[in-house]
């Protein structure tokens, strides 16, 4: 026959120790589910911000006739698509500030984006708000017309005249 | 403390009276007999419990950019010592959607299938397990599956939702 065996209740600092220990064990250990008469299953993800645009040029975009007056001549359309739900902004940059500029030359433009009016000049460095959503748009996203206007300049050389427009959407 | 003494006559009384309980008692004895019953009895009580073991990392991290079928989410173990059965209900917070944290009304639709077979939780609370017996002492092991399709557009937020089991002994 063995020897009985003595089991002493802890006490004082010892119970203490005992305590700590065991309330450092049960934060350690991970969660674990708990046998009762119900149990909860938490499913849970997360659908990641998504902003894109999409620019689609028309043909008067690569034609213009700069030795006519133009006013609102189409030359895109835009499509900005975000499903931020604290908003998005659209920015434009121009490469040349504003203006269609050729090898001698350059003419000046005014752009509108919806009929509302961007002043595009410092632009290069500076990119102009076009949009400054407070929500996200719907799947089909949001359609934006793009227009220029200028006037025909008198004396102009001979050549290809161009800017470069970058649109660029960011999520709040 | 002041102990008061019995008067001597008082004394022999009581021994007399002693003395003849004694006897008395010693005249009716334990029947003896060749055998002897002892009943015992006891209760066990009925248990049924239901432990909900989600797969880490899937059911709290859902690829909601895109569909998905059949995916794992978690494993529900039913036990019950009822010899009459159990049942077990399953019921969706949101109606088997998974719904925004946020201000969007934007909801993913999920199908569920519980052991391999599909059940709706798009209503009130369903039974999903009607035994006529107990289980085991390990319990019986079902997996939760969920299956979604592509969300597409939806606002970026977290999508939640939580489905409750309940074992009921019958």
């Amino acid at each position: 026959m063995g020897a009985p065996v003595t089991h002493h209740s802890p006490s004082g600092d010892s119970a203490s120790r005992w305590v700590l220990a065991g309330l450092l064990a049960w934060l350690w250990l991970p969660p674990v589910a708990l046998a009762g008469d119900s149990g909860a299953l938490l499913l849970r993800g997360h659908f990641p911000v998504a902003c894109s645009i999409s620019v689609e040029a028309t043909q008067s975009a690569t034609t213009l006739d700069l030795s006519q007056n133009a006013f609102d001549v189409p030359v895109a359309s835009v499509t900005e698509t975000c499903n931020s739900g604290s908003g998005y902004t659209v920015e434009l940059s121009s490469r040349e500030n504003g203006s269609l500029s050729g090898t001698h030359d350059a003419v000046s433009y005014r752009l509108a984006y919806d009929r509302a009016g961007a002043d595009l000049s410092g632009s290069r460095a500076a990119p102009v708000v076009l949009t400054d959503a407070a929500g996200p748009t719907g799947p089909a996203g949001t359609t934006r017309n793009v227009t220029i206007s200028y006037s025909a300049a008198a004396a102009l050389h001979g050549g290809s005249y161009e800017d470069v427009l970058t649109f660029t959407v960011a999520a709040k | 403390m002041k102990r008061t003494p019995f008067p001597h006559r008082s004394k022999v009384g009581f021994c007399s009276l002693l003395a003849a309980l004694l006897l008395l008692g010693s005249s009716t004895p334990a029947l003896a007999a060749s055998t002897g019953d002892l009943d015992l009895s006891g209760t066990v009580a009925t248990v049924c419990d239901v432990v909900v073991t989600p797969v880490a990392g899937v059911a709290d991290n859902l690829p909601l950019a895109g569909a998905q079928a059949g995916l794992v989410v978690g494993s529900v173990n039913e036990t019950c010592n009822d010899p009459n059965g159990y049942s077990l209900s399953a019921d969706s917070a949101n109606n088997s959607a998974l719904a925004a944290l946020g201000t969007s009304s934007d909801s993913v639709p999920y199908a569920v299938s519980y052991g391999g077979s599909g059940i709706n939780l798009s209503g009130a609370p369903v039974t999903i397990t009607n035994s006529s017996g107990p289980t085991g002492a390990t319990g019986v092991d079902n997996a939760v599956a969920i299956s979604y399709a592509d969300p597409g557009f939806i606002e970026a937020d977290t999508y939640v939702d939580t489905i409750t089991f309940t074992i009921t002994a019958k």
